[in-house]
């Protein structure tokens, strides 16, 4: 459990002869502190057993200098243990930390972390607000009840993880993209050249797409069971550079028929990305094991959904070559370009033009995806038409 | 019986004259028993004032201004800027041209009152929130961001509302029947506290608040001093917004029975820097009423009775009043406190919608409701059976219906549930424990202390 309690009630509650400074609060009280929290805060199970509570680290918040009307928080770590045998998924919390002196705080409860009912840090929940009844006086306890869903409620909960960090990444879905654009092309000289044929294309696609999940696959399990640690910004960094290469190889083969290799190391850097999602959680071994398998899982149905969606799409498009010509160089332009507003931001650290704007575009993915459909099916009808054509582009057909 | 043309023409000439009667009665306003006339023709200012404001309106701005009258909708006031609290209804001031700022005014105006309280105590606190927006709290503070509402059909039958709020400021005067039949809740704050310069003007609004409430505290003895100190610290009100209908139930401080005719006197005219917002003579019929409980009124402060220290506090409690004054931390100028209160009635918030307490009773037997054992020493096990997952409070009450023990609070799971509560801190008897949803059902189930 982690508190984040503002200095100025606290010192209210507490030290009122003392100035509002949280430095001083903490080099000064810190010991008695650590006493009050201890005789404020308790968990009970319902049957009336007492958790063991242990405080933690006590800090004060980073303060963000851009801020306005900035108050300073302390954030204090509390580690409740509940009894052998007792319910986790349920107890009372007694607490009254500053309440019990300043009768007009308030304490917002929420639950930042669930694996079970799928609460992960980025959208914590509201369970209560502890604060004194006005017509009583008196502080209720706050009940703590989450849902019971079991070791298969978390799995299904991390391939919805799963499913999410694919379809609101706009950095891996871009990365998949542009590294299907050129799949379905024949390579000719130091250039792309035509389409290689339905069966060709559909097989390279899903090379590709494999050879991707296997090296992400490998280097989130190692990750997520802590085998493998890396900084995120240098991560970061690696994808958005898989971007800027892929987008290169999208306008002229880079790495020839060694797509799937590429494809794999690729995977392998992206792989870490998403162990850290996993990492963060803090789980025990078998829910670790469960949420490898479901988050994999999500992230697997997810690009599949995607394939599904712009193969047909890339496939039929790719037939026409100089209209494809001009998508391909357009997507892999529009990558590039992504990319590199990425590489900035990742390095500097706060956002650019590029990179919203992006983020802005990548909100309306599916109209992209959906254009391109109906782009390829006013192609495939323009196509039927005009038979000679094609029948001549069969010839460059050739077996893989 | 022989009836003469005579009577008939009598009988006629008088159903005629009890007809033309009946016409031109209904054509004046109907008089509501026992309020003087004067209340009736401020409600005919105000709706007048109204019209004129609506006939201005373009029909978008009608549509979000004139509301239909719902007590969820009047309690959507705060004391929090536009940035934090985003629900409030209506139209702000800020959105509207300088003829339609104009006629909105004149409707605050003649619902207000006058002199250093009612509308100039608006202009100051409007022209407040304009100062913080520019010197250092950014757009969220303006006298653009108040909002104005009609909710209900304003005229002299049916209850509507005048709802005005923003930042600092914030009432509710609810007509029925042509009355003004409340006119709280009622909140004011003020930041900045000290004088301060905006277009040319120079305001300090709430001044008369704070020297009135420290008047009453510089005239107590020492004795009553201690008798009035309430307990625990006081950062704000607690009545404030979305704190609707949820007063005490056990007064604190000191009766005001045992005071001074002038210290009674003080108490009463720090009130009056409350209801002397609302129109003249309304303002006088409540402060009649609010005089004649004053027996029955108790005060209670906490903090250096200055009313500018942080943590100092006032609360004026009566049968029908409720003030509560309270000095804390500044938020854009942090240099120095800025006051929060409010104004409210324990009978007439809202013109006392809401009021008769919805709680329904429900069986105990709907929740299988039971304790074990019962009687019991000092250790007992409520139980009880929820068909889905609720939000419940769990209290024991003694036979009085006082609140003994605050059991929990939150979310319990569908199905059987079991607490264990401890009761050693009650002296033997009979007590109830009490189930109460959040829909306002309540079951109770006796439960025996030995």
């Amino acid at each position: 459990m982690e508190l984040q309690v503002p200095v100025s009630e606290l010192r209210l509650a507490l030290y009122p002869s003392n100035p509002e400074n949280g430095n001083l609060l903490l080099s000064s009280f810190k010991d008695s502190l650590l006493l009050y929290l201890q005789s404020h805060i308790q968990a009970v199970s319902l049957d009336g057993k007492k958790w063991a509570l242990k405080v933690g680290e006590i800090r004060l918040a980073k303060v963000d200098p851009e801020e306005r009307n900035t108050i300073q928080d302390l954030i204090i770590k509390i580690w409740l243990n509940p009894p052998p045998g007792a319910n986790t998924r349920q107890f009372i919390l007694n607490y009254d930390v500053i309440l019990h002196q300043v009768v007009t705080h308030s304490a917002l409860v929420s639950i930042r972390q669930d694996w079970e009912t799928g609460i992960v840090a980025e959208h914590p929940t509201d369970i209560g607000i502890i604060a004194r009844d006005p017509r009583s006086n008196e502080v209720f306890p706050l009940t703590v009840s989450l849902e019971n869903k079991g070791l298969w409620g978390g799995f299904w909960s991390m391939v919805g993880l799963g499913k999410k960090h694919i379809a609101e990444g706009t950095d891996h879905l871009l990365f998949l993209f542009t590294l299907l654009l050129a799949a379905p092309l024949l390579q000719k000289g130091k250039k792309w050249g035509v389409f290689g044929g339905t069966r060709y294309a559909l097989l390279r696609l899903l090379r590709i797409v494999t050879a991707f999940t296997i090296g992400h696959s490998i280097t989130l399990l190692a990750g997520s069971l802590d085998f493998l640690r890396f900084p995120t910004q240098p991560i970061e960094v690696l994808i958005a550079v898989s971007i800027l290469v892929s987008a290169l190889h999208a306008i002229r083969p880079l790495f020839p028929k060694r797509e799937v290799l590429i494809a794999a190391g690729f995977g392998l850097i992206h792989g870490l990305a998403f162990a850290h999602t996993l990492a963060d959680l803090e789980l025990n071994a078998t829910a670790m094991t469960l949420s490898i398998l479901g988050f994999n899982l999500g992230i697997e149905i997810q690009q599949l959904l995607l394939l599904a969606l712009i193969a047909p799409a890339l496939i039929v498009l790719s037939k026409q070559t100089r209209l494809f010509k001009y998508i391909r160089l357009g997507g892999a332009a529009f990558s590039m370009l992504a990319a590199l507003g990425w590489i900035v931001e990742r390095f500097v650290g706060h956002p650019n033009p590029i990179t919203e704007s992006v983020e802005h575009i990548g909100a309306f993915g599916e109209y992209v995806v959906l254009g391109l459909g109906l782009l390829a099916l006013a192609s495939y009808f323009a196509s039927t038409f005009n038979t000679t054509k094609t029948t001549n582009r069969h010839q460059w057909k050739l077996p893989i | 019986m022989k009836v003469s043309s005579t009577q008939i023409k009598f009988v006629l000439l008088g159903i005629a004259a009890w007809a033309i009667m009946a016409f031109t009665i209904e054509k004046t306003p109907q008089q509501v028993k026992g309020l003087p006339p004067v209340e009736l023709t401020t409600t005919q200012e105000v709706i007048d004032a109204v019209s004129a404001f609506k006939a201005t309106l373009s029909s978008t701005q009608i549509s979000s201004c004139f509301l239909s009258y719902s007590l969820t909708d009047a309690a959507k006031w705060s004391n929090f800027p536009i940035g934090i609290y985003r629900n409030r209804i209506g139209i702000t001031l800020g959105s509207l041209s300088t003829e339609q700022l104009a006629a909105a005014k004149k409707v605050l105006k003649v619902a207000s009152g006058t002199g250093v309280e009612g509308y100039n105590e608006l202009e100051g606190l409007l022209a407040a929130d304009s100062y913080l927006g520019s010197n250092g709290g950014g757009s969220e503070y303006s006298a653009g961001n108040y909002y104005i509402a009609l909710l209900g059909t304003p005229g002299l039958t049916g209850s509507w509302e005048l709802y005005f709020g923003g930042h600092h400021l914030a009432f509710a005067n609810t007509y029925k029947n042509g009355a003004l039949a409340g006119g709280t809740p009622s909140f004011r704050g003020a930041e900045p506290f000290a004088s301060f310069t905006q277009n040319g003007a120079t305001f300090q609004p709430l001044i008369e608040e704070k020297n009135a409430f420290a008047a009453i505290y510089s005239s107590l003895s020492s004795t009553q001093r201690t008798a009035a100190t309430a307990s625990g610290t006081f950062n704000d009100i607690v009545l404030g917004p979305q704190k609707d209908w949820q007063f005490p139930t056990a007064k604190i401080g000191l009766q005001c029975n045992s005071l001074s005719a002038e210290q009674k006197a003080l108490v009463l005219a720090g009130i009056k820097t409350y209801v002397a917002d609302i129109d003249s003579a309304n303002a006088a019929a409540i402060m009649a009423k609010y005089s004649n409980e004053i027996d029955q009124t108790y005060i209670a402060f906490k903090g250096t009775g200055d009313m500018v220290t942080q943590g100092d506090y006032i609360r004026i409690d009566g049968p029908s009043v409720w003030i509560e004054y309270s000095a804390q931390g500044g938020i854009v100028i942090r240099t120095a406190t800025h006051p929060h209160s409010v104004w409210r009635d324990r009978n007439y918030d809202y013109g006392g919608t809401g009021n008769t307490t919805s709680v329904k009773t429900v069986n105990a037997a709907v929740f299988k409701m039971a304790n074990f054992p019962n009687p019991t020493a000092d250790q007992t096990t409520l139980k009880f059976s929820l068909p889905e997952d609720m939000m419940l409070k769990i209290a024991i009450y003694d036979v009085n219906g006082r609140m003994v023990k605050a059991v929990a609070k939150g979310k319990m799971l569908k199905g059987n549930n079991a607490i264990a509560v401890d009761l050693s801190s009650l002296t033997p008897g009979i007590y109830t424990y009490t189930l109460e949803t959040e829909h306002g059902e309540r079951a109770s189930q006796r439960l025996v202390k030995q």
